[in-house]
């Protein structure tokens, strides 16, 4: 896992969101995009369509917003990950992070956020188009 | 080198780590009047109200200093930094430094009135505070001030079955954070938790014969048998005055982009510092952990010879009201002199607000769903004009190029 980065060919998405049942399915036991990590953000009109995740920010601004230490930056994934044992709920990673990719877990009162299925991302294995890939970092360095 | 770090909250925490990191062989000395490892002043309600034990507030052990090679000197006051002979003067010793970080925080205001310190007044800074306030017992509270701390104060004790009253000498809660709509629309929501809510009046005199017993306001007199003070925090600059520091126009240690004190050598960050807007640019005393942090970061880096310059201070306020949450990012209304564009809007229970000025997005404000805030605090800090955003919105090449942006402007912006 370390070294390799998930990658999106937007172009290829057809926003079937199999990527985001996945997620949900294997992280929460249950298909729905409300619990799902990844999203996708679908322009029917133009018939585009694009999965947004965490964009594993040098220094992360949802690192620096934490109030609870519950956010720590993980070396060998390369994001910042939730210990949820120490997140509070305080929601201000949520509204820190520009992408909005950092969710928050009504039940659990907890932040939620891509971790790469520790390594194994599953929108990754699901995506049929080939749209979401998990390649090593120095392959889409060449493809640049 | 010798570096000398005042101070153990958030700014004065990364600033030793972001050294440690960068130069493992320069020495930190971290310098604290308490003796507790680093916790989370912003926990504190949480752990007031009941919702956390005591023992979550802290983010560090004793031994991580160890561990990261951070010589702590805890437990006393420095009194006076030499600037010429590069020296700490504490309650206790003498130090010799090289460079020195000053992260002394911020203080709780407790305004010069007659009464204010009676026993049963409390503010909510350190957990000193915290744990004088767990022991006391009390019935009815008063809370003097609306910001965040306020709030979270209010709700707090109320959470523990106390009566609560706040009183707001603004005509609106969270006068620094919220516009006087969506001010209101907390009001409403506070009261509805059993929370009295008095605005648009002053505390001005406090008795009581062995504890606080009776508090008079230029309107009204109240009766309570606690009170407690979060009607702002100031700087702790004592120490930079006593030193011969500059002091800016906001009453925080004046610092340059680097976050350089006019004294050579001598840095400052956090609460004690005075920043300035990301938007305005005018100085401004931040007061946030988000913000603590970042400017502890760029202190730190320059202090070593990473040149690096601070972006300036951005406002990001998360709170709740019965499972409620809201939000403030950015600047509010009153803050730019110009004419100030409002788009807002209304879902069920929710609402939002967005702020423009000079065709530029500045602030938002929302209650309920916050899920895009985050990106639209982003095309804040971004200075995204309301130009760019249509134009992504027309453009399918930059809709993918920007995904979040044209989410954002979809849901919020379509029609501006
Ligand atoms: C109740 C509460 C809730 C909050 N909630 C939020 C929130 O939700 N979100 C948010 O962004 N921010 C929040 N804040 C603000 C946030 O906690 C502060 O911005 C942040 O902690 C500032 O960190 P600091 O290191 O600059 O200062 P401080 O935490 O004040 O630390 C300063 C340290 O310096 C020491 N010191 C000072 N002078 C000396 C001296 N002369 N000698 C030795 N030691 C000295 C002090 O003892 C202290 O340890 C909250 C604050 C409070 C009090």
């Amino acid at each position: 896992m370390e070294g390799q980065v998930i990658t999106f060919n937007r172009e290829k998405c057809v926003g079937c969101g199999t990527c985001e049942m996945i997620c949900s399915l294997v992280n929460e036991g249950i298909c729905s995009t409300r619990l799902s990590r990844i999203r996708v953000v679908r322009f029917p009109r133009e018939a585009r369509n694009a999965p947004i995740t965490c964009a594993a920010c040098e220094n992360a601004s949802c690192l620096l917003a934490c109030v609870a230490g519950a956010l720590y930056f993980d070396e060998s994934l390369g994001m910042p990950r939730v210990n949820s044992e120490q997140c509070i709920g305080c929601r201000q990673c949520n509204v820190s992070c520009p992408f909005g990719h950092m969710n928050f877990h009504q039940e659990k009162d907890i932040a939620f956020k891509c971790e790469l299925c520790d390594g194994d991302p599953q929108c990754a294995q699901f995506c049929w188009t080939g749209a979401i890939e998990y390649p090593e970092k120095e392959q889409v360095l060449l493809k640049d | 080198m010798i570096i000398a770090v005042i101070g153990n909250g958030a700014a004065g925490y990364v600033a030793a780590e972001t050294i440690k990191r960068h130069k493992p062989e320069a020495e930190v000395m971290m310098f604290a009047r308490e003796s507790y490892p680093l916790y989370s002043p912003c926990a504190l309600p949480d752990c007031l109200g009941g919702d956390l034990e005591r023992a979550r507030l802290f983010l560090k052990k004793a031994e991580d200093y160890r561990s990261n090679g951070i010589e702590t000197i805890f437990g006393q006051t420095v009194e006076k930094i030499d600037v010429k002979e590069r020296l700490v003067i504490t309650d206790q010793a003498v130090y010799h430094y090289d460079r020195v970080i000053m992260a002394t925080g911020s203080k709780a205001v407790i305004p010069p009135i007659p009464g204010a310190r009676l026993p049963g007044t409390f503010t909510l800074k350190s957990l000193d505070d915290l744990d004088s306030m767990l022991n006391y017992k009390p019935q009815r509270v008063i809370v003097v001030g609306s910001g965040n701390i306020g709030m979270e104060a209010a709700g707090a004790m109320r959470d523990r079955g106390f009566r609560v009253t706040m009183i707001e000498a603004q005509d609106h809660v969270m006068p620094r954070l919220f516009d006087k709509k969506p001010a209101h629309m907390l009001q409403n929501m506070l009261e509805q938790t059993g929370i009295r809510v008095i605005t648009g009046e002053q505390v001005q005199t406090m008795d009581g014969r062995t504890r606080v017993e009776v508090v008079e306001t230029d309107r009204s007199i109240l009766e309570c048998d606690m009170l407690i003070w979060a009607v702002g925090l100031s700087p702790e600059c004592s120490l930079a005055r006593e030193s011969g520091i500059e002091v800016g126009p906001t009453r925080g240690i004046k610092v340059d982009r680097h976050m350089q004190t006019n004294a050579a050598g001598v840095y400052a960050c956090g609460d004690c510092a005075e920043a300035f807007d990301i938007i305005t640019g005018h100085p401004v005393n931040s007061m946030l952990w988000p913000s603590a942090r970042r400017q502890a970061q760029v202190a730190a880096l320059n202090c070593i010879g990473i040149e690096t310059e601070y972006e300036g201070a951005f406002n990001i306020v998360v709170g709740e009201v019965k499972d409620r949450p809201f939000a403030a990012l950015g600047n509010k209304e009153d803050i730019h002199a110009g004419p100030i564009r409002i788009i807002e809007g209304e879902h069920g229970d929710d609402y939002w607000r967005i702020l423009v000025a000079d065709q530029t997005l500045i602030g938002m404000q929302s209650i309920g769903d916050l899920k895009l805030c985050g990106t639209v605090g982003g095309l804040i800090r971004n200075r995204t004009s309301l130009q760019e955003l249509r134009e992504t919105l027309k453009d399918p090449g930059l809709k993918m190029t920007s995904p979040w942006a044209a989410e954002a402007a979809q849901r919020y912006l379509a029609g501006f």
